[in-house]
């Protein structure tokens, strides 16, 4: 029992992510205790906590619901950032990511292949109807 | 939400509780008896989630098992004596205390963030995202999308199908709701931890082993900290197994065994090795005799491997390919890399323990200190020590081999992996080292009695 007692000392007190993680679990129990659970019911929302993507794939994603897109491709210089394509391709969902489809997003300034129609602009990206 | 989240819960327990009897027998094994059958619960569940046709009415069925599961109580409850069944000196207080702070925090710290972490993101929630809208899962069609063929699509869906059964009960998919599948797996860990012996220091060792110090790994989303808790479970309640015997410990190891291999491909030869150790551990300790089975261990194992074993096949058959999976490249890859460089110095310099240095050390020293002052009693635990020592060495010789097979950069995969496989290999070092210990003085001896379903 006392050779227990030591490793759970050793553990407490010297493993790394112990003393990284306990402080915080310790914080969200006060926060469950004093009943502090504000913007609990915006958690219940469709699309709540998209904050976790980036400004880009989120402008991206949210565009794409807005024109009621089914699938959507990107332009090369888009396509061509291995983890923007994975955030948007998650983030928009069920919406897919498909090479063959005439609605296009490019990057806000890139030149639009012919014969493309502008349809919105974000801050960060562009969207158009390819035919 | 909250009403919600218990009847999830409920219904977990309900769905692993048929066919079984209640247990009376010391506090601990209460815990054990609970955790085994809500394994049980989330396992079918996962089975079921595989091949229902529609997972919105796979939620729907989740009152009719909320429902059976109460009157499955309301039997057993009206044919317990009274005597047995109002005894609050019973009552487990220091444990209900324990198991309730730590689910409470588990649960906090699981709800407070949104999905962020990257492979939680584009693997295990992604893949809930797609059943979720896709409303069932086995489909070629779908995981071999060219779009998502980066996702590891081959991965087990254990959680992605309890995320996507459990938020079909909201009005739609958000980057909060589903997470609670984490708190739903994790449950049965401290259960398993509280239930492991009586004696409290010996519940906060194991809590402090398998759920602190897997910061953040059981609330960002990743599967290694799950993984990492069950596999060092299963080793646990195993090496007891080993030395006792006890069917309840060995269902124990199976639900332990077919949750590692329904989160993680690699949780399949974790699977492997502590089923494979504990069954031969245990015909050593018997002299070649073979373990008892009854049939709740038969039912349990069905459990356990019904829902990795229908994934697997599936896969197969419908040629979703992992990409570090065994090909006639990976053998020669493994020669060259043996034969030139040093790669077997990197992978092992990469898998050396950091954070885990000083709590493995002292793991060695508390096992070598203890086995040399008690000589005598090592004969009686040989085959629990040989387990103990064996999972993790096989397991690390799987971990050298897939390093050294890999089609990846080496230096790449190492950087971008080995402080999750070392997770899994640290718990599985440290509780083999310390479970014949701690077995020594936790009570595994049940005495079954049948009050109920």
């Amino acid at each position: 029992m006392a050779c227990q007692a030591i490793l759970l000392g050793g553990l407490l007190f010297l493993h790394p992510a112990i003393r990284r993680g306990v402080p915080r679990l310790v914080t969200a129990i006060a926060l469950v205790a004093r009943g502090d659970v504000s913007g609990s019911a915006e958690r219940l929302s469709p699309h709540a906590g998209e904050v976790a993507l980036t400004p880009l794939p989120r402008e991206l994603v949210t565009i794409a619901r807005e024109q009621r897109l089914q699938a959507f491709a990107l332009s090369a210089r888009l396509a061509g950032d291995a983890g923007l394509l994975q955030r948007v391709t998650e983030g928009a969902w069920p919406i897919q990511l498909s090479a063959g489809s005439p609605d296009l997003f490019v990057a806000r300034g890139e030149v639009l292949p012919p014969p493309c129609v502008l349809r919105q602009t974000g801050e960060f990206v562009a969207y158009a109807r390819c035919g | 939400m909250l009403g919600a989240a218990s009847l999830a819960v409920l219904a977990v327990f309900a769905l692993g509780s048929w066919p079984w009897r209640r247990t009376s027998g010391p506090h601990a094994s209460r815990w054990q008896s609970g955790a085994v059958v809500y394994g049980r619960g989330l396992l079918l569940g996962y089975a079921l989630g595989l091949v229902a046709p529609s997972l919105t009415a796979l939620a729907g069925a989740w009152w009719l098992a909320v429902a059976w599961g109460a009157v499955a109580v309301l039997v057993a409850a009206w044919r317990t004596p009274m005597a047995v069944r109002v005894r609050i000196a019973d009552v487990d207080l220091i444990g209900l205390a324990l198991a309730g702070l730590v689910l409470l925090a588990l649960l906090a710290r699981v709800m407070d963030e949104p999905l962020a972490a990257w492979d939680a993101r584009s693997i295990w929630y992604f893949h809930a995202k797609v059943l979720f809208h896709a409303d069932h899962a086995l489909d070629q069609a779908l995981w071999t999308t060219p779009a998502i063929h980066w996702s590891h699509v081959d991965y087990p869906k254990l959680n992605a199908v309890w995320a996507a059964v459990w938020t079909k009960a909201f009005a739609g998919w958000n980057e909060f709701l589903p997470k609670y599948s984490l708190f739903l797996l994790e449950v049965p860990v401290v259960l398993l931890c509280v239930g492991f012996s009586r004696a409290t220091v010996t519940r906060c060792l194991l809590l402090a082993m398998l759920v602190l110090r897997m910061d953040p790994y059981l609330w960002n989303g990743y599967m290694d900290g799950l993984l990492a808790s069950y596999a060092g479970l299963g080793l646990l309640y195993g090496i007891r197994y080993v030395r006792d015997g006890e069917p309840l410990d060995l269902m124990t190891v199976l639900v332990a065994s077919g949750i590692c291999a329904g989160v993680k491909n690699e949780g399949t030869v974790v699977a492997a090795c502590l089923l494979g150790f504990t069954l031969a551990g245990r015909v050593w300790q018997q002299r070649g005799g073979v373990p008892a089975i009854d049939w709740r261990v038969i039912a349990t194992a069905g459990y356990a491997l019904l829902g990795p074993a229908i994934w697997s096949a599936w896969r197969a058959s419908a040629g979703v390919t992992n990409q570090v999976a065994m090909s006639s490249g990976t053998l020669t890859r493994v020669r060259i890399r043996l034969a030139y460089g040093d790669s077997l110095a990197s992978i092992w310099k990469a898998l050396a323990p950091t954070d885990d240095l000083v709590f493995i050390a002292l793991c060695v020293l508390a096992a070598g200190g203890f086995w040399a002052l008690n000589r005598q009693r090592l004969a009686d635990h040989r085959a629990a020590v040989v387990v103990g020592v064996g999972v993790p060495l096989v397991y690390l010789a799987v971990l050298t081999f897939v390093y050294l097979g890999t089609p990846f950069d080496l230096t790449w995969h190492l950087r971008t992996s080995t402080d999750r496989t070392s997770l899994v290999l640290y718990t599985c070092v440290a509780t083999g080292l310390l479970a014949p210990i701690l077995a020594s003085d936790s009570p595994a001896r049940v005495q079954a009695v049948d009050v109920g379903t």
